[in-house]
């Protein structure tokens, strides 16, 4: 192969990959972390506020320091390549470490996914005592937080042809987040991983990490596309049964349901392409929201509690009022299945949160339910609600009395992720 | 009764077609003979011109890059998985 078509090939792959996301550039928006760093609202006094939707970067010795002997050498590591810190299992490149786009200064990384190197990055996107210190200036008392790099993603490691590494990835990575749980005093709840590939060891992963203190599982919204039973077989059946009974809750995180390439248009910038892809990604859980409610599932299950996570809200009464309809025109034939109607079953099993919106949260919250709204930052990612918590939260909840808006920042998520305060 | 793989591919074909019907586009189905054995050399053909891939087993996804740098991805459970090397292979 000539040198000029590898580097077109490579050009393609990078592409991609959205690696452009990741490599140097885009515009630093200049913060005034001062104005920024003041805490709560004195109007929100009383409120401890659970950021529902974060992201922590997995620190790079996350799994080879808490590794047995026999694993060390095969745990996942990061290297710096063409100055960019990226995820490796043995050689297998397992992607970038996942977006932070703040930095360590506090100015804020525009048109970009991540500042290339970690140490470039905010320390509070993968270290415990500046994340608390970031968390007390924005005023939110704990955070519900995600994985940031697509280093425990089950179809990857199945890929990798070692079911004992690929398991053990999984149990280090819960490890770690109960660790963070309780050395955060109780503030940093992290959704634990499984591997779903294996069901004897899911479902007892499943039963250690509720058994250890994590307050639920992000899950992806269909398995099936990396060779993992659909939620409609019968594999998921002890799981399930495990969070019903337990009432601990299963996740959906933007991104769960929904294939990126084919949405935009070709000869796309970078951000471009993102700008409708992100957009996308939260309306994406329509997808998720409806599988399960036209499956059955929730029927079986009846006190199942799903979380729909970055997905904004403003969409939710128009997707439900949709699928009340496809109820009515397309469904007639599962009624003695299906035993309640679509607003019903959001209500009785679905949450949803919001961040950056200002039209949801002021006209559409009683139609939605008071009870059902959960808030979020998505810190540290590009799509953040950072600067801006405290004004954003006034702004969208200011309207609304007390009780209003201690459901929606804290009692509601409290409930949801049996939080102990 | 076992079905036989030909059923199988039929009713796994007239899902696709059922489906694509609902946006008015229709598919053409093969499911065994002269058409099967058409589509698998074209498909083969195809293939050898590829000038690159990228294999996505996270997203169960192939992506295909043809010489003049198009892209086309293929969606499968199971391709990613044949077309990864084990670790330390």
């Amino acid at each position: 192969m000539a040198d000029n078509d590898t580097k077109d090939l490579a050009s393609d792959a990078r592409k991609y990959w959205s690696a452009d996301g990741y490599t140097r550039g885009g515009v630093i928006r200049e913060v005034d972390y001062a104005s920024q760093s003041g805490g709560l609202d004195p109007a929100l006094k009383g409120i401890k506020i659970v950021d529902c939707d974060t992201h922590l970067t997995e620190a790079p010795d996350l799994f080879t320091s808490r590794a047995a002997a026999k694993f060390k050498d095969r745990m996942p590591h990061v290297r710096r390549v063409n100055d960019v810190d990226r995820w490796f299992v043995g050689d297998r490149d397992f992607g970038s470490m996942g977006g932070n786009v703040i930095s360590k200064d506090n100015n804020k990384l525009l048109g970009r996914l991540a500042f290339p190197m970690l140490e470039e990055a905010h320390p509070g996107g993968h270290e415990i005592k500046p994340r608390l210190q970031a968390m007390d200036d924005m005023g939110v008392y704990a955070q519900i937080c995600y994985h940031n790099s697509g280093v425990t993603q089950a179809g990857s490691l199945m890929s990798l042809g070692d079911n004992e590494l690929a398991i053990e990835i999984i149990k280090l990575y819960n490890d770690a987040a109960i660790e963070r749980q309780q050395e955060s005093g109780e503030r940093l709840f992290t959704m634990a991983h499984l591997p779903l590939w294996d069901k004897v060891a899911m479902d007892k992963e499943a039963k250690r990490c509720i058994d250890m203190g994590l307050k639920g599982f992000v899950l992806p919204d269909t398995p099936e596309r990396v060779g993992v039973p659909s939620y409609m077989r019968d594999y998921w059946d002890n799981f399930l049964d495990l969070c019903n009974d337990s009432g601990t809750p299963i996740n959906f995180h933007l991104n769960a349901a929904m294939d990126p390439t084919a949405l935009t248009w070709d000869g796309f910038a970078f951000e471009q392409t993102l700008s409708v892809v992100a957009t996308m990604f939260s309306i994406g859980n329509v997808a998720t929201l409806g599988n399960w409610m036209v499956s059955g599932r929730l029927d079986k299950h009846t006190k199942l509690k799903i979380g729909l996570i970055e997905s904004g809200l403003g969409w939710v009464p128009f997707a439900v009022e949709a699928l009340e309809h496809q109820f009515n025109e397309m469904l007639p034939s599962k009624t003695g299945m299906l035993h309640r109607r679509p607003w019903e079953y959001f209500r009785d099993h679905f949450w949803c949160t919001y961040w950056f919106e200002s039209i949801g949260p002021k006209l559409l919250l009683e139609t939605i339910g008071v009870d059902k709204v959960l808030f979020e930052t998505d810190f540290p990612h590009p799509t953040s609600l950072y600067p801006g918590v405290q004004a954003h939260i006034m702004d969208t909840l200011g309207g609304y009395d007390d009780s209003v808006r201690k459901k929606v920042l804290e009692t509601n998520a409290v409930g949801l992720y049996n939080l102990p305060f | 009764m076992t079905e036989q793989p030909e059923d199988v591919a039929r009713a796994a074909a007239d899902r696709v077609i059922q489906l694509e019907e609902e946006v008015e586009a229709s598919g053409v189905a093969a499911v065994e003979g002269a058409e099967l054995a058409h589509a698998r050399a074209a498909l083969h053909a195809w293939i050898d011109e590829m000038t690159g891939v990228v294999v996505s087993p996270g997203l169960g996804r192939v992506t295909i890059i043809h010489g003049d740098g198009r892209r086309s991805s293929i969606a499968s459970a199971t391709l990613p998985y044949l077309m990864s090397k084990p670790l330390g292979s």
